[in-house]
């Protein structure tokens, strides 16, 4: 092997090296972005998802009669807030503006804006289904994501 | 001992190929439900407006709740690429890692 071809081979071998290197710096990077998985998180998201599963099997039984008016469920909203503010403020001190963390700023939101629409009237059994479709599709993907995190602390 | 850099780079790609194409097979159906479902509450949101059913204020806060929670359907397929990929790139670096550490003459991958 003549002394160029050694010296090129060698640039070949370190270039490799901080190409790896790089790659892994980019990749743990992007896994900030995710966020990491926390216990108390998973824990609150699963507890405002059996919240809103209840809510749903009572809106519709009661959807467009007197029962399903909101001062009925204030003291609902209210334990949801307390929940959802549990939710946020560990989130935030977790994971602050990752993904995991804007998915948690969207269901909260989403809670928010359910009150809004109770205190104006949900007038029928339609907006019902619109609204349990919408939250539940949330609550899926949030809950997919909570599995892909602690999968990744097991492995 | 000098690495060959081509038989690093095709053992890197067939331990990362599986796990990045298990990402892409799960991750099509789930997007493509997902936007279905998305795009048939945006209509029945129409026909109740239609119908007479619902206000002007109401039918903006249910499209609001339904763009929040596709909105959280992405966030969730992007957070799972990229799990997906650095899974990837864990079972590359794996497969060659033994023989970079003993050319390099450190424990550095």
């Amino acid at each position: 092997m003549t002394p160029v071809s050694k010296i090129f081979r060698m640039k070949k071998s370190r270039l490799f090296q901080i190409s790896i290197f790089l790659l892994l710096f980019l990749v743990s990077c992007k896994l900030t972005r995710v966020g990491g998985y926390d216990a108390i998180v998973d824990k609150t998201i699963n507890e405002v998802q059996q919240q809103l599963s209840s809510f749903f099997v009572n809106a519709e039984t009661e959807a467009g009669t007197e029962a399903f008016s909101y001062v009925h469920y204030k003291n609902f909203y209210d334990g949801l807030k307390i929940e959802m503010s549990t939710l946020r403020i560990r989130s935030a001190a977790v994971n602050e503006n990752s993904i995991a963390d804007q998915e948690v700023v969207l269901l909260d939101e989403n809670t928010r804006k359910l009150e809004q629409l109770h205190k104006l009237g949900i007038q029928n059994y339609e907006e019902i289904g619109l609204l349990k479709s919408g939250f539940e599709q949330q609550l899926a993907a949030i809950i997919k994501l909570q599995l892909a995190l602690k999968k990744r602390v097991k492995s | 001992m000098a690495l060959n850099i081509s038989e690093l780079v095709k053992e890197m790609l067939n331990a990362a190929k599986p796990v990045l194409q298990n990402f892409w097979k799960d991750a099509r159906p789930y997007a493509e439900k997902e936007a279905k479902s998305f795009a048939l509450n945006l209509a029945m949101i129409e026909k109740l407006k239609l119908q007479k059913k619902i206000s002007k204020e109401a039918a903006s806060l249910h499209v609001e709740i339904q763009k929040n929670s596709f909105r959280t359907v992405l966030l969730t397929i992007e957070g799972i690429g990229i799990l997906s990929v650095s899974e990837a790139l864990d079972a590359a670096i794996g497969a060659v890692r033994g023989p970079v550490n003993k050319a390099i003459g450190w424990a550095l991958l």
